[in-house]
């Protein structure tokens, strides 16, 4: 059965820093699916949704399957919500089992809500390193930024990258979130303020790390019957897949990001995308440490190993460029756990639409794609062509 | 600006032990570092040499019965220098790496020191990708990966 599902909303609520956040979590939620219902309008309620799935990392929220616990998914109205957990990818999961039981026939509305992860957690750290195996890894205390560190290093030794190389690419994020009213850090630091702020684990600086955020995301989907009477403007989602590398990080080359290779050629081909650079208009990546956004392009096919620099050097992945990345700041700038990715999909329907705000806007933007990393030592990546 | 006169937090915590099975493979492994032997095991499908051992070979989805006492000298894969305080971490400076065994197929986490300096910046240079580096030994050993407190260059 060949049934289309689209995009025909998304809601955002607004994002501050975790500290900061004076909402009780499920009023986030709440607020997140009302900004969906109102993105999408005629009147669409919780009454017409068959299905939510609901994404987050329990012991980030302290509390176990975090979704029994909001109200606002519909419980009272008999709806069906489901936990989808892959770790940082859980947004893009939730996403892909949104799609699933849509284009299945099984459902016609759904919901998939990134949740605003880790609001409650006093030491985000902590709870990355109970994520590692516990046998070999944990008692080395390594949460996501030096798992980071090991493949930026490695990067950067191979193929001769310089701190500057990665400080423009953070650059390029701080700058667009100025103008994202959805992005919690717009301060638009510059190269030279990235090059001198603190070495944290190396080769990171400190403004090439997310902030720990809070804030939620979500999407509407809906068949192609559905989407065509709640939408002028549908994004229909043309191939999606994830994929799953060992828990033991012992197996992976911390050369690349060979995982999302391979997926990118499985999803470029359900697509048709057959030259990424010419086919795709905008693409979201998962940039959590802002040198990720480099190994990315290479895995994604944009440029050949260790041209990544080039690419942003030369504005190609810049506003106006051949393929404009990342303009929401990414990550790097809001990463308010699983919402953040949830967020690359919906910022890419936006861009689709042609709804977003703050002069970021890609004229005739075509075809995106949506990505997200996550899991013990990059366990896990999703990624998902969007088009109108 | 935000008001945040009302950001008032309700405290808990969750401190939970936990008792995970050890298994054959994983015993003998941990077994080994009280004696001073890093040990691996080769996977009968593929020749893969697996450090530390493992139950099974995540390739090929076999067990690994045969076992290897490798020389404890490995490999820099990639490493990254910590340099400020996190909870539970040692104090800065402080190197975390993945290291190679041999021609294992597999790398593991491990800790890396006994690495000269003046300035802690100059860690990230005289730690280098492809360094040999060897074991340093707890005094008391009990089973445990950290019996190995560190790995330090072969020539330090
Ligand atoms: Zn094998």
């Amino acid at each position: 059965m060949d049934r289309k599902v689209a995009v025909v909303g998304v809601g955002n609520t607004s994002y501050t820093s975790a500290k900061r956040e004076t909402r009780e979590r499920t009023e986030v939620s709440a607020d997140c699916i009302k900004a969906g219902f109102d993105f999408v309008g005629k009147g669409l309620s919780m009454d017409d949704v068959d299905s939510i799935f609901y994404a987050s990392v329990d012991a980030f929220e302290g509390v176990q399957r975090p979704d029994r616990s909001m109200d606002c998914l519909g419980q009272s109205l008999n709806k069906a919500t489901f936990f989808v957990h892959t770790g940082g990818t859980a947004g893009g999961s939730a996403f892909k089992e949104a799609y699933h039981s849509v284009k299945s026939g099984l459902c016609d509305i759904v919901i998939a809500l990134g949740a605003s992860t880790t609001s409650a957690t006093v030491e985000a750290q902590q709870i990355l390193n109970s994520a590692s195996p516990p046998l070999i890894e944990k008692p080395f205390g390594a949460g996501a930024i030096h798992m980071a560190g090991y493949y930026l290093m490695r990067y950067k030794a191979d193929y001769n990258i310089t701190a500057e190389d990665f400080a423009m690419v953070a650059a390029k994020s701080h700058k667009h979130a100025v103008n994202n009213p959805y992005a919690h850090i717009r301060k638009g630091f510059t190269v030279e303020e990235i090059l001198a702020s603190p070495m944290v684990c190396s080769p990171i600086h400190l403004y090439e790390i997310c902030p720990v955020s809070a804030g939620a995301t979500c999407v509407i989907m809906a068949s192609e019957e559905k989407a065509k009477e709640l939408s002028d403007t549908p994004v229909w989602i043309k191939a999606i897949d994830s994929i799953s590398n060992t828990f033991l990080a012992g197996y992976r080359p911390f050369t690349s990001f060979y995982k999302l290779e391979i997926l990118a050629k499985r999803v470029y081909e359900k697509a048709g995308i057959k030259n990424p650079l010419e086919d795709i208009d905008y693409a979201e990546l998962f940039n959590p440490f802002a040198g990720f956004e480099l190994l990315e392009y290479e895995a994604l096919g944009f440029c050949d190993k260790g041209d990544a620099p080039k690419l942003v050097r030369d504005g190609i992945t810049d506003y106006g460029g051949k393929l404009p990345c990342t303009l929401s700041g990414g990550t790097l700038c809001t990463n308010s756990g699983i919402s953040a990715s949830m967020s690359r999909h919906a910022e890419t329907v936006l861009q689709l639409m042609g709804k977003v705000e703050g002069g970021r806007q890609v004229k005739n933007a075509k075809t995106g794609i949506a990505h997200s990393w996550g899991g013990n030592m990059g366990q896990f990546h999703t990624l998902c062509v969007l088009s109108v | 600006m935000q008001d945040i006169s009302y950001n008032k937090r309700f405290e808990y915590n969750w401190d939970v032990p936990f008792k995970v099975t050890l298994g054959e493979s994983y015993f003998r492994f941990l077994d080994g570092l009280k004696n001073k032997k890093i040990l691996g095991n080769i996977c009968p499908k593929c020749n893969g040499l697996h450090v530390p051992a493992r139950p099974f070979c995540d390739k090929c989805l076999v067990e690994i019965t045969k076992w290897y006492e490798t020389s404890g000298i490995v490999t820099i894969e990639s490493f990254s220098v910590t340099y400020v305080k996190f909870l539970g971490l040692p104090d800065p400076p402080h190197i975390t790496g993945i290291v190679r065994a041999e021609n294992a197929v597999t790398s593991f986490l491990h800790q890396i020191g006994g690495i000269p300096y003046d300035e802690p910046k100059e860690l990230d240079e005289k730690t280098k990708i492809g360094m040999k580096l060897k074991p340093v030994w707890a005094e008391k050993r009990i089973g445990d990966i950290q019996d190995i407190l560190y790995f330090t260059p072969v020539d330090a």
